[in-house]
């Protein structure tokens, strides 16, 4: 086939985000692991010992922190953008949410036309964000536990254990369903690649963001 | 075994902290540098060299000066906090139910800090180190009094079984009762019980202790609920996500739809 058209679905702030989001998690989780039970002594050596993994949990919880916050104060306008595409709820978001549970174990049901992030993404958007900050603000807390009152502390540890729980419960799901779920591969290197998907995709998955976006000159 | 401990008479107590240089001495603490604050209380707190201390509370009754001291450190909890949220198991309790901590294991993650319902347990920057008082447990093992209770002059502080113990100071309080209405064991039942007893001759909380010390809900929730329960919810999110994997292909989803989306396997 020809080279097809691609249209823009990813912008590079976001991309920026989400790339330096995904390699802080998983240095957090896996160095936040070995503080969470001794089940993970084995993974100690991976940071230089217990004290490198409390090291690094800090560090990358730093940019963790950062590069949003960054974003935000360079770009507060995309940022509002995209939580006001999260916060718009119709009638074919609840459908979606519905028939959602169907069409991931394969079975054929109809799915009604999304906007450019659908609605398991919307409400991803939201998600996401409140985990992060509540562990943003309850690390805070733990990091500087002198600055604060004992209840304050003693709130934070089950504070930021639910929250990477969550968190990581919540990313298996959205790992697997942008990536090997069938039909996600566009997105997939939409958001790791060049930030683009091809048109017919585009118009497949997201067909009211497509219609409004690129409508005129499909 | 039965449980040991020592009963700290504060009735009996001069203040001259002969147990606080006895404790530095045997596990090799440096002194702490510090200022003097207007008071006879030399260390402000307990810190990661400093395992045990006097600490003085002077209040005005009745127009006079009134002067309450005790020895702090910690008190070996039956059902030890810091144990429970210890994610190495660094802390356990030895065959005289004392709280012991392996340093070896120990990763300065503080958590036992948090937990503890004394807020006993201090950092030590040197070492990266929780540290507190381990009851002597290397010298009781050899049957030697713990370095405190040796240095003890008045007999305020006294070592024993901590049954025993409790008897002495319920009749120690009963003696006091006649001068000091107040007069109270503490240690008996707080927190669950600690095997360091102590007779105080006013209200706790005249003495910098709580009245009531609990552990805290948010420690209970956080170790019994969230730390065993809520990480099966990771795998289950997981297997759906495995059995979608499968289902979708074994169901053809994608193939007449190759065109509008693949997945990145193809």
């Amino acid at each position: 086939m020809a080279e097809e058209k691609r249209v823009v679905k990813c912008s590079l702030g976001a991309r920026i985000t989400h790339w330096s989001h995904t390699i802080c998690w998983f240095i957090l989780l896996f160095s936040g692991l070995i503080m969470f039970s001794d089940w993970f002594g084995w993974l100690t050596p991976v940071f230089g010992g217990a004290n490198g993994a409390n090291l690094f949990h800090r560090i990358f919880a730093v940019a963790f922190a950062a590069v949003p916050l960054f974003g935000l104060l360079y770009k507060p306008e995309s940022f509002a953008g995209w939580m006001k595409e999260a916060a718009t709820w119709g009638k074919d978001e609840i459908k979606f949410m519905m028939m959602f549970p169907f069409d991931l174990i394969g079975l054929k049901v109809y799915m009604p036309p999304q906007d450019r992030v659908n609605a398991g993404q919307k409400f991803n958007s939201f998600f996401f964000p409140i985990i992060g900050l509540l562990i943003g603000l309850s690390g805070v807390v733990m990091w500087f536990a002198h600055a604060f009152p004992m209840w304050m502390v003693r709130l934070a540890y089950p504070t930021h254990n639910i929250c990477w729980i969550l968190g990581t419960m919540q990313l298996m799901f959205h790992a697997y369903l942008g990536s090997l779920h069938p039909g996600s591969g566009e997105s997939f290197w939409a958001m790791f690649g060049d930030g683009t998907v091809r048109a017919s995709w585009a118009k497949h998955h997201h067909t009211k963001w497509y219609n409004e976006t690129y409508g005129d000159d499909a | 075994m039965a449980n040991k401990g020592y009963l700290v008479d504060t009735s009996k107590c001069i203040g001259c902290r002969g147990c606080v240089v006895a404790c530095k001495q045997w596990n090799q603490l440096p002194a702490e540098k510090t200022r003097f604050q207007g008071t006879y209380q030399t260390v402000p707190d307990l810190t990661g060299n400093t395992l045990t201390m006097i600490s003085f509370h002077e209040y005005e009754e009745n127009g006079k000066m009134e002067w309450y001291f005790t020895k702090r450190q910690c008190m070996h909890c039956l059902e030890p906090a810091c144990m429970k949220v210890c994610p190495q198991k660094a802390i356990s309790v030895n065959e005289n139910g004392a709280v012991v901590r392996d340093y070896d294991k120990c990763i300065g993650c503080q958590y036992c800090a948090a937990a503890c319902p004394f807020n006993v347990p201090r950092y030590n920057k040197e070492t990266d180190k929780e540290t507190k008082c381990s009851l002597c447990t290397e010298r009781t093992a050899e049957g030697e009094l713990p370095a405190c209770v040796k240095a003890c002059i008045t007999g305020a502080l006294q070592y024993g079984d901590r049954d025993e113990l409790l008897g002495v100071a319920k009749k120690r309080v009963g003696e006091l009762r006649a001068e000091y209405p107040k007069a109270n064991v503490y240690g008996e039942k707080e927190a669950g019980g600690t095997n360091i007893l102590y007779v105080l001759a006013d209200e706790p909380e005249k003495y910098g202790f709580e009245s009531d010390p609990k552990v805290s809900t948010a420690i209970y929730a956080w170790q019994d609920i969230i730390k065993p329960y809520f990480p099966w919810l990771i795998a289950l999110t997981g297997a759906v996500s495995v059995f979608s994997f499968f289902s979708t292909r074994l169901l053809g989803v994608g193939k007449e739809e190759a065109h509008e989306g693949e997945s990145i396997d193809g």
